[in-house]
């Protein structure tokens, strides 16, 4: 318990430096959002309109630590400003309306691919040497050698352009509501069904490969043998003595991709057009929209540092030796 | 039933597989182990006697492979068994015993459930009947029962090596498999651990095969020994043809071991090393494996096999010093 204060602690601290540094990044940056909010609406609003949106986006000419101060302050209150390029939408709706998506996809892919991925590395372990063993290690290692927008594009000229099996772009279909309708669920799901298998295929290799080498190293140890000495059954062997204990690797694997679901799915989001946080970026990026990308660098640092909360505390739940370091 | 052995081992080989081809680690080993005795099998590292005992359960994994022979408990061989008549044996009627000082215990698993897991596993599931099981294993070796909710890596060694005994007499099984059982701990807990298990013996009636390089300790705690060079067994005999003196007639290998080891009481002497190291098992030398390293060698040695011949009452060994006219 007190480790996991400390760990706790240690988390606050990364948190408020790196909340920092987002704050200090882009005014410490050539060029800034006043100016090229000012170049865009240049000689179509008048100098009392231009002042007004000033006021309205939160831009001040204020000392340095005042702005600081204003920042955390919205920050504390949710308020990450207002959108440039969604003008006037705040921040907080545009990013969150973003990371819905990205949630969806990416995280419902990096679940599946880390658990179909652990359960064929348990097999393949298990059974060094079987048939799961011997075809898919090879065969994954070739389609995760691809890169993956290559993949991605690949699948979606096959399974979209050309078979008509799947949807080209986008989260739902142009000129539907988003309703909690059992159509407009099944629309989404056609929609993100082609994304999450793409990066399922991309990662699963990693996954799988990760787990069959901990449980080899698993079935080579004493207790493996004593367990089978013991005369245990298979099941409990595979399960509660080798898989239980070659979990623990892939498990902090999975709390560091956690982490980069969000920033991550970049690649993802821009071929499929799909309107996730990553493809939120890119536009964000390419409109110079400042405030859009703070709000999506604190989304994600917040996103990396509770993942990685998230996987202490299970690692805690599920090595017990990582519970008793109270020195 | 009236065999005097519980256990009996015939002609058994153990291989690893290696890129380099077959690699005889247990070499035609044939040995007895004698109701409510404890056996020693002493050798140097490599000499295939952790191997010998491990095979003995069929516990090796790949890339071992038992290529040939039987190994009877009590007439069932075991050798000849399906993997689920196996499973009824092990640990009911023989149990093993590993270095329980490294990692003989699953470290996520409180010991509790390592104590009834191999209770639940032949039957005896009753949920409170188990608990109370555990309880009395663990006052059996001298444990507080605490350890019972605890974790591996949080005992001491001695108190895991007491635990895994623990584990290997739930069943109360007829032979004890013990490999190396004492060998990472300090020598009073390792006197400790002994004691305790020579007043369990006296009390459950089972026989010991005790594996361990450590020949002194062997000539305090076994009844007979077995020494192992190079896959093979090469003397076998009771302890006290072992002791000192007594042992003038034994395998030249065997001598040598007991020389390499100072002695407590006697004259203070500079205890002779054994020269050279075990042969390769990829190309063992023909003949004698010992010959090249031997120091009585004949020209028969490096040409012929010895066999076990009968040195005296109930001593084998396999030495054509033995056996050709001198």
């Amino acid at each position: 318990m007190k480790y996991l204060l400390k760990r706790l602690g240690f988390y606050a601290v990364a948190a408020v430096f790196a909340v920092t540094l987002n704050f200090l990044l882009p005014r410490l940056m050539p060029g800034d959002a006043a100016g090229a909010l000012f170049a865009r609406f240049q000689g179509k609003l008048s100098p009392e309109a231009l002042e007004a949106l000033r006021r309205a986006i939160g831009i001040s000419d204020g000392p340095l630590w005042k702005q600081y101060l204003d920042y955390l302050w919205g920050l504390a209150h949710g308020d990450l400003g207002t959108s440039i390029m969604q003008f006037p939408a705040p921040v907080l709706q545009v990013v969150w309306t973003g990371l819905g998506w990205t949630v969806l996809v990416a995280g419902l892919a990096l679940v599946l691919g880390f658990v179909i991925g652990t359960a064929l590395g348990i097999l393949a372990g298990w059974r060094r040497g079987g048939l799961i063993d011997t075809v898919l290690p090879p065969l994954l290692a070739f389609v995760g050698a691809f890169p993956y927008f290559w993949l991605a594009m690949g699948l979606l000229f096959l399974f979209g352009f050309e078979l008509k099996l799947v949807p080209l772009r986008h989260a739902y279909a142009d000129g539907s509501t988003p309703a909690f309708t059992f159509s407009f669920i099944a629309d989404v799901a056609r929609h993100a069904a082609l994304p999450i298998i793409t990066v399922i295929i991309a990662t699963l290799g990693g996954w799988m490969m990760g787990m069959r080498s901990a449980m080899v190293a698993v079935l080579g140890t004493e207790y493996l043998a004593l367990g089978r000495a013991k005369g245990l059954s298979s099941l409990r062997l595979a399960w509660r003595y080798a898989a239980r204990n070659a979990l623990l690797p892939n498990v902090t694997s999975l709390g560091m991709s956690l982490g980069f679901v969000l920033g991550g799915s970049l690649l993802t989001e821009v071929v499929f057009s799909y309107p996730g946080l990553g493809f939120l970026m890119v536009q964000a990026v390419r409109s110079q929209d400042f405030p859009v990308m703070q709000g999506l660098f604190v989304m994600i640092t917040f996103a990396v540092l509770t993942a990685n909360a998230l996987v202490d505390v299970v690692t805690t739940v599920i090595d017990p030796r990582t519970r008793s370091r109270e020195s | 039933m009236s065999s005097p052995n519980v256990l009996e081992v015939e002609h058994l080989c153990v291989d690893y597989v290696s890129a380099q081809g077959l690699v005889h680690v247990v070499d035609d080993v044939s040995m007895q182990l004698r109701r409510g005795e404890v056996h020693g099998l002493v050798g140097e590292s490599g000499c295939g006697k952790s191997t010998l005992a491990r095979s003995l359960l069929r516990v090796l994994g790949p890339p071992a492979v038992i290529s040939r022979g039987s190994v009877k408990l009590e007439g069932d061989d075991l050798m000849a068994m399906s993997a689920s008549q196996l499973d009824q044996v092990r640990w009911v009627r023989m149990a093993i015993v590993f270095q329980g000082a490294i990692d003989a215990l699953n470290p996520v698993l409180k010991i509790e459930e390592q104590l009834i897991d191999a209770l639940a596993a032949h039957g005896l599931g009753d949920r409170a009947q188990a608990h109370d099981k555990a309880a009395k294993l663990v006052d059996r070796v001298s444990l507080p029962r605490r350890v019972l909710t605890s974790y591996p890596h949080e005992l001491s060694g001695g108190m895991r090596q007491r635990v895994v005994i623990a584990m290997a007499l739930a069943l109360g099984p007829q032979v004890l498999l013990m490999d190396e059982p004492t060998t990472a701990l300090d020598v009073v807990v390792q006197a400790e651990i002994l004691d305790e298990l020579d007043r369990l013996r006296r009390d459950m009636g089972f026989s010991v095969l005790l594996v361990s390089h450590d020949l002194p300790l062997m000539l305090e705690r076994c009844d007979r020994i077995s020494v192992m060079y190079a896959g093979r067994i090469v003397e076998s005999g009771p302890v006290a043809d072992f002791r000192e003196k007594a042992h003038a007639l034994g395998h030249p290998y065997a001598k040598h071991l007991l020389d390499s080891f100072p002695k407590l009481d006697g004259p203070r002497t500079i205890g002779r090393g054994l020269p050279g190291s075990p042969p390769s098992l990829f190309s063992p030398p023909p003949g004698c494996r010992f010959h090249p390293r031997c120091p009585s060698v004949m020209p028969i040695c490096s040409k012929e096999q010895p066999v076990l011949t009968p040195l005296g009452v109930d001593h084998l060994a396999a030495c054509h010093l033995n056996t050709t006219p001198q």
